[in-house]
């Protein structure tokens, strides 16, 4: 389970570093009266400027497509010109997970979705956890009012409903940008770690080899940083792999209300939002499932990982 | 008793102070004018700055902090910047939307999460117990949202089974999918620590010493076992509470339910800030109320707790 998880999340890595490589308007390499252009998609040539794959297919001398040969943003307008009946187009050869209702393609929206979802969860744990680490230590060794303000403010911030102080907060910022995104959910999401941190310092603190480092003269830092955060960590640790996976929940139930990165830029979420605008109408069944397998995939993913990471880190001890 | 209730509501004001102020800068600092928010034409300036005096959108925020503080003592949380409805009104209508989803949803993932924590606590060891068990691990780390775009999909929509309404909240078959979409994850959550617990509760010595006597296994469960695997479930439901409360928006959303999350969402949207006040005060109460209540009821039902408060 646990090599099935990594594997999953190592894969959605790759998709998403790679994600321009995969999917994007403009080919791998291609080569157009004598000039020849490599990785257009990355280094996006003015001469390329307003060609996409599909024109270019037709005028090139020869072309490495991409595998997934449509951008994210490429509307029914340079998609698929030519096409008969208006979209939502059904999954078929051309767009193997359908396209929404303008036409975009599922699978390259799904593709550069990851981009951002990942990074936002990867950002959002890393930022949360250190934040929550140095305040759970910060309690732990100062003790007396420093400890009690820390606890009070763990108590009341993880009870308090993320999801309405996040709408607040994110409107406040209006189009917020990814890393606004990500400082305001890390501000909400620290608790966990400040809480196992608080927990751990503090039944090491009496422990003999910390009292033998004291002894010998270490500075209260050196104490924190060489004696008790490394042998605090491991708790921080699987609570942090968990907390991935409902960063990536609580990404895309934001972008699902619209508080999410900005549109048109792709998320998960936002591609559910278009299931449910389709659902009245057609009832364009692809445009639900399959963002939402990959959100599920994700999470289950990191929980097979916390998981694991816990059952070895019990044994250790 | 007395005491520990005393006390959570000595921390509960402060609390309940400190986070309507920050959401009371929040929402008066957002960047945008409620006056200039309108797609008309640019209105006359006289008419603004009338309108501006009236809302005192120009006064110093911790004076009108402070006046909304004293209102809401007195009841009266003002009135809507966008129609001039009392906000007090309009909140009234949400909650009871809200409260009737969300309190069917915390009342079924109860239930369902004791039966499903005992069922697996009994059949432990048989085989279908492990695919319970994962199951349970699945629906956890699906979104409740998804889940209700797919149940909205498959069971509301021509494409699949058309049983259920597609939106709003008029009839009890209104009610179903909603429901069952936000009890979705509690359960997934709560089933756990019911199960953990009977499990835990199954292996000491009171329970042995009760089969021993030849009392029934059923009632072993039920008498012995139940009730101590029933404490932390009582603390882990207050706390999670608010969440469902909250959870409910995006759940709303997707319903068409005009409860608090859309209240919320629209007055965010509009810049209405009283409104969304008077969301954030009933949030606050709401999230230490419940604390609260699962002090008083962790008290009641494991009276070791107030035996070591009197101490």
């Amino acid at each position: 389970m646990r090599r099935l998880g990594v594997a999953v999340l190592a894969g959605w890595a790759l998709v998403a570093l790679g994600a321009d490589l995969l999917a994007s308007d403009l080919p791998l390499a291609v080569r157009v009266k004598g000039a020849t252009f490599v990785l257009p998609a990355l280094a996006r040539p003015a001469a390329l400027s307003g060609q996409t794959q599909g024109t270019l297919a037709e005028r090139a001398e020869w072309m490495m497509p991409t595998p997934v040969p449509f951008g994210p943003l490429q509307t029914v307008a340079t998609i698929d010109p030519r096409r008969q009946g208006a979209p939502p187009w059904a999954p078929d050869a051309r767009h193997w997970l359908g396209t929404d209702e303008i036409g975009r393609d599922v699978l390259a929206r799904l593709i550069h979705g990851a981009r951002v979802t990942l990074l936002v969860a990867l950002g959002v744990v890393l930022l949360s956890t250190l934040l929550g680490v140095l305040l759970g230590a910060l309690a732990a060794m100062r003790g007396g009012v420093v400890d009690l303000c820390v606890s009070r403010l763990v108590e009341v911030a993880s009870t308090f409903p993320t999801v309405f102080f996040l709408m607040v907060i994110v409107a406040a910022l209006r189009a917020p940008s990814l890393v606004a995104v990500v400082v305001v959910l890390a501000a909400t999401r620290w608790t966990e770690a400040a809480r196992l941190t608080r927990v751990e310092v503090q039944r090491l603190d009496g422990l003999d080899f910390v009292v033998a480092a004291r002894a010998l003269g270490a500075s209260e830092l050196r104490v924190l940083f060489v004696h008790l955060l490394p042998n605090a960590l491991p708790p921080v640790i699987v609570s942090a792999t968990f907390a991935v996976g409902s960063a990536v929940l609580l990404e895309s139930a934001l972008s699902f209300l619209g508080l999410s990165v900005a549109p048109p830029a792709p998320t998960w979420g936002e591609l559910l939002v278009q299931a449910h605008r389709t659902l009245v109408h057609p009832g364009a069944w692809w445009l639900a499932v399959f963002p939402g397998l990959a959100i599920a995939s994700v999470v289950l993913a990191t929980q097979a990982v916390g998981r694991g990471l816990q059952r070895r880190f019990d044994g250790r001890r | 008793m007395g005491q520990l209730v005393l006390t959570r509501l000595g921390w509960a004001v402060p609390t309940f102070v400190v986070i309507t102020a920050l959401t009371f800068a929040m929402a008066h600092l957002a960047p945008g004018d409620p006056l200039l928010l309108s797609d008309e034409a640019a209105p006359d300036a006289g008419l603004v700055a009338l309108a501006r005096e009236r809302l005192e959108l120009d006064r110093p925020l911790t004076g009108r902090y402070l006046r909304w503080f004293a209102n809401v003592l007195r009841g009266d949380l003002g009135l809507s910047a966008v129609d001039r409805a009392p906000v007090a009104e309009k909140i009234a209508e949400a909650l009871s939307r809200t409260v009737l989803v969300s309190g069917l949803a915390l009342g079924l993932s109860c239930l369902a999460s004791v039966a499903l924590g005992l069922l697996l606590a009994t059949i432990h060891g048989a085989r279908w117990a492990r695919g319970l068990g994962a199951a349970l691990a699945l629906a956890s780390g699906v979104p409740s949202f998804w889940v209700a775009v797919m149940a909205l999909l498959l069971l509301a929509t021509p494409r699949g089974l058309p049983l259920f309404p597609l939106q709003g909240l008029d009839t009890p078959a209104h009610l179903v999918l909603p429901v069952a979409c936000l009890a979705w994850p509690t359960v997934a959550m709560l089933t756990r620590y019911v199960h953990d617990g009977v499990a835990r509760a199954l292996e000491q010595d009171s329970v042995r010493a009760a089969l021993a006597r030849g009392v029934p296994a059923r009632r072993v469960l039920l008498r012995h076992a139940l009730p101590n695997a029933l404490v932390p479930l009582v603390t882990v439901l207050g706390l999670h509470v608010p969440h469902v409360f909250a959870g409910s928006v995006v759940i709303e959303r997707v319903f068409g339910i005009q409860g608090m999350g859309l209240l919320a969402l629209d007055a965010i949207g509009t810049r209405d800030a009283p409104v969304v006040m008077g969301v954030a005060a009933v949030m606050a109460a709401v999230t230490q109320g419940s604390m609260l209540l699962a002090d008083v009821a962790a008290l009641a039902v494991d009276p070791r707790l107030s035996a070591g408060a009197r101490r």
